[in-house]
């Protein structure tokens, strides 16, 4: 849970939207702002909130929010 | 052989879909690939062994990089095959035109005509290219697995559908159908229906138009009237969505006909409110191709541990490195269509509006009224269309100075001069089917009880545009599709 508390914070931030509420289904359709450009943000976000690093592989294979979360979740060692 | 030509309508394709169905499942796969080569071979002859190399390199290269993913060794196979592929597209696409400038910029010479003479650009290289190097990546990414037949990869290749000008097909999205096509009468016939509204779409519309684009583009522009101006970029700008759609449709129809499912490559694209939404709807093949394996790399690797950190701070809250990437990506897209400062200039446009949009304008616009954001887009693209069309930087901003009215000349073209019935059929054609009226009034009529009504309209208007198609052609002369040049 606490993975997905401070995944929401970094998408309010990278999408400029305080009330995001994000979820395991989510994905970049159900995001305004979400695309290619705005991606690259939020991984690079990511990276530099949780202090890890993504493979390249890995930044183009999230399909949704879960994918992203499983990816943190074995990078960071908290399952 | 183009998908508009008899020879191909009339003797290729019956022989080529007769023998395919009769090939039997284990066979088909081997017809398709003797069929695609012979129409490879038909138009290009020698060039054919141009296409079979890149085959056969990319097929080695792809079983080489499996053994080696995610190492240093992998990653040297697949930077060397990379530059290798780039390498030849270069030698044919864009050596003369480098040579050339380089030379007249560094050692200030002309160089001789022998040196500024064009090779000769084999068919389809820019589209098969970019195929065969997503490949590799694919597989160096863990994303596809190596296609161990060499027929079978040979298919993949040079399936003749798509070699002309794509669409850019992902080795995913076949791979299955290579082994063992799908050939199913629902998938044929929504392959030929799709390919007769293609056909309708080149022939009846792109063909039209270009005759009108073509006598205007011709001309000194200091000879044109706004008005005649406005007429010549309004028909090209119908004509290179039609011609190229057309293609497509005719692409994924035959793809379909034959059992495969062929990506889509045009969604309305100008229906589009902003350029970044438009790159969403056009070219789809080529803009997730710069997307995938050019723009993502590009703009994370651009992306520096300071940056990291600061990001990690929250002082960094725009990343101009994204749009860096973005103008660079878009300026190359412009370079792929074609060996010109013309095509760079349009696509760094492209990319400049597009980085734009992403840091503010993207925000504002979308306060704006639905139409007026249509508007922007219409114009944007319209504009740039100019310098794709005008070879010249100083023609085509002469041209665009005469758009807007600030042009000085004798002004001898009226627009009555150009104005028939033919050609306000296809610019109304072409400004309905430009936009997605077709489908909303399908989805509204196959919901209701009027099913039987919509099917009966569809099947009328499918023979009507097929007849209209096959007279047209019987009285044309040959016009060749604008992006079989890329």
């Amino acid at each position: 849970m606490a993975i997905q508390e401070k995944l929401n914070a970094v998408f309010s931030e990278v999408f400029d939207d305080p009330d995001i509420m994000i979820h395991p289904g989510m994905t970049a359709k159900d995001v305004e702002g979400w695309d290619s450009f705005s991606h690259v943000n939020l991984i690079v976000a990511v990276e530099a909130r949780f202090g890890i690093r993504f493979k390249q592989r890995e930044i183009l294979s999230f399909k949704n929010v879960a994918d992203l979360m499983r990816c943190i979740e074995l990078k960071t060692g908290q399952v | 052989m183009l998908f508009s030509s008899p020879i191909f309508l009339f003797l290729f394709l019956p022989i080529a879909l007769a023998g395919y169905l009769l090939a039997g499942r284990t066979l088909r796969p081997f017809f398709l690939l003797g069929a695609s080569l012979f129409f490879y071979a038909w138009g290009e002859g020698r060039y054919v062994l141009l296409l079979l190399a890149s085959t056969v390199f990319n097929y080695l290269v792809g079983l080489l990089v499996a053994r080696h993913r995610q190492t240093p060794t992998g990653r040297l196979i697949l930077w060397t095959a990379l530059g290798i592929n780039l390498v030849v597209l270069a030698c044919y696409k864009y050596a003369p035109f480098f040579t050339t400038w380089l030379a007249a910029l560094i050692l200030h010479i002309q160089l001789y005509p022998w040196a500024e003479s064009t090779p000769h650009l084999p068919l389809g290289i820019s589209f098969f290219t970019f195929q065969a190097m997503a490949y590799v990546i694919d597989i160096y990414r863990e994303e596809a697995e190596p296609q161990h037949r060499l027929s079978r990869f040979a298919l993949f290749m040079t399936l003749f559908p798509k070699i002309v000008a794509g669409p850019i097909i992902r080795y995913g999205e076949v791979s299955r159908e290579l082994t063992y096509p799908q050939c199913r009468l629902d998938l044929f016939s929504s392959g030929a229906k799709r390919f007769v509204v293609g056909l309708g779409k080149k022939v009846l519309v792109a063909d039209v138009l270009a005759k009108t684009a073509d006598q205007i583009f011709v001309l000194p522009v200091h000879h044109l009237s706004p008005g005649v101006a406005w007429l010549g970029i309004l028909c090209y700008t119908l004509q290179i969505y039609f011609d190229f759609s057309g293609y497509s449709d005719m692409a994924i129809g035959l793809g379909r006909m034959l059992g495969f499912n062929i990506r889509e490559n045009f969604v309305y694209p100008y229906a589009a409110r902003s350029l970044t939404e438009f790159w969403r709807r056009w070219h789809i093949s080529l803009s997730t191709w710069l997307r995938d394996y050019l723009y993502i790399p590009l703009s994370y690797a651009l992306v520096t541990d300071r940056v990291r950190h600061r990001i990690a701070q929250g002082e960094y809250k725009t990343n101009y490195r994204s749009a860096f990437s973005i103008v660079v990506v878009f300026t190359l897209c412009g370079l792929w269509h074609g060996a010109g400062w013309n095509f760079i200039g349009w696509g760094a446009l492209h990319g400049v509006v597009l980085a734009i949009e992403n840091l503010w304008l993207g925000k504002l616009l979308k306060k704006w009224p639905p139409p007026l954001q249509h508007c922007y887009l219409v114009i944007v693209v319209v504009f740039a269309w100019v310098l794709f069309r005008i070879p010249s930087l100083s023609g085509a901003l002469a041209y665009i100075a005469t758009l807007v009215g600030f042009s000085s000349g004798s002004r001898e073209q009226y627009l009555s001069l150009y104005l028939n019935n033919e050609l306000l059929f296809a610019l109304a054609g072409g400004a309905v089917g430009a936009i997605p009226v077709a489908p909303t009034v399908a989805a509204s009529v196959n919901s209701g009880k009027w099913q039987w009504l919509g099917r009966l309209s569809e099947a009328i208007a499918l023979v009507l545009v097929l007849l209209t198609t096959l007279a047209y052609l019987a009285g044309s002369t040959f016009t060749p599709f604008l992006y079989r040049g890329f």
